[in-house]
């Protein structure tokens, strides 16, 4: 009978080199959803991505593999961005040490993305043209901001991420049943509110 | 047409993720920022490890310090108790006041005189003896007989003080001819 013989290979380097592959690939929606998670506050979006790097580092949050990586790693962000508004909560009660939480404040006050003059200069069309549509833009993401917190992400997952509706109960922590029912509710809000302020289909936003 | 689609909410949708990626930092700076805060998380928690192992360190060695300065300190103690002044003042009392007691007839305990240490020695013998036999029979380090042993050959410093010469007429047995005292001469 041959004797078999255990090949070692260095796993965790290559795993590690892989999960730093996939999370550069998912940065730029991993900032999306953190940014929803954090109230459109840039500044504790990015801390809150960087805590979570920092637990993917240091072994605290561990893919498994039972669902994709992207869903598993926004349940991540999901949970961490809960985390630190708890702790603000906390702090504000002076129960836990201001350290943790404000340590951003340290750089500047927190900046809340707004459509202004930055992405006014980068959209490429002509400044009326892009002041109408960063007005429209942010008459949408203030309607968004307004809607109850779990039908709000299950339309951000859906339309934003372009997850499922299964993933995104996934990601909330929610069964497929009650992601339908927040999905629809939060549509028809949303689509009630806009209509509103205003913005149809013949407002002119996707010209 | 006031009405609106899906398709419409896609199209913000896409709007809105278009303008949060070119606002969404680096990611190799947010990776680099995680990085540090764990090697500085490693770096704080090597040095708690550190300060933890100095701290049991600096107590063991007080503790063994403090112990090698008590057994030190019970030396000279029991030197001291054969050696006390208090006992070398009580024995010049008691040769003092030795034939003064002769004298008055009267029965001088053997305590008082100093000779009470040495007619105890075997009976203390005896009792250390049969301590550190039952110690043994038990499995027990025989320390507590060195503390028994303390114990009874400690002194107060201060004993002589308690002491005076009238002593003797407190524990001598008074004789009716020798008294002072005559009620036949009332």
């Amino acid at each position: 009978m041959p004797m078999k013989r255990k090949c070692r290979l260095p796993a965790n380097s290559m795993e590690s080199s892989e999960r730093h592959a996939q999370l550069e690939a998912l940065h730029p929606d991993s900032f999306g959803w953190a940014l929803l998670c954090c109230g459109r506050d840039t500044t504790e979006a990015e801390s809150t991505l960087q805590a979570v790097y920092l637990k993917v580092l240091s072994g605290k949050a561990v893919f498994e593999g039972k669902s994709s990586f992207k869903t598993w790693l926004f349940g991540v962000i999901k949970k961490t961005a809960a985390e630190r508004r708890r702790r603000k909560m906390l702090s504000r009660l002076r129960l836990v040490p201001l350290e943790d939480v404000n340590e951003n404040a340290k750089s500047g006050a927190a900046r809340i993305i707004s459509p202004g003059t930055a992405e006014l200069a980068n959209s490429g069309h002509s400044p009326d043209l892009g002041a109408y549509r960063n007005e429209i833009l942010a008459t949408f993401r203030r309607e968004l901001a307004a809607l109850p917190r779990r039908q709000r992400e299950v339309l951000h997952l859906v339309f934003y991420q372009d997850l499922t509706l299964a993933e995104a109960a996934e990601v909330i922590g929610v069964s497929v049943g009650s992601a339908r029912v927040h999905y629809d509710r939060g549509k028809k809000r949303l689509k009630s509110r806009l209509i509103e302020r205003g913005i149809t289909s013949n407002a002119g936003y996707g010209r | 047409m006031q009405d609106m689609e899906d398709k419409d909410l896609e199209i913000l949708f896409r709007e809105s993720r278009v303008n949060d990626h070119r606002s969404a930092p680096r990611f190799d700076s947010d990776w680099d920022a995680a990085r540090s805060r764990v090697a500085l998380g490693r770096k704080t928690w090597f040095n708690y490890a550190i300060a933890a192992a100095c701290i049991i360190a600096i107590v063991l060695v007080v503790a063994v310090v403090v112990r090698v300065a008590g057994r030190r300190s019970t030396i000279p103690q029991q030197n001291a108790g054969r050696q006390n002044p208090a006992r070398g003042a009580s024995d010049l009392m008691d040769t003092q006041s030795a034939p003064a007691t002769e004298e008055a007839g009267a029965v001088v305990t053997p305590e008082f005189t100093g000779n009470s240490e040495r007619n105890l020695e075997p009976i203390v013998a005896g009792v250390k003896k049969r301590a550190r036999r039952q110690h043994l029979k038990q499995g027990q380090y025989p320390a507590p007989y060195e503390d028994r042993e303390l114990l009874s050959t400690w002194r107060s410093p201060t004993e002589f003080l308690l002491r005076s010469p009238a002593d003797v007429l407190l524990r001598a047995v008074p004789s009716i001819q020798d008294s002072m005292v005559r009620i036949d001469d009332r």
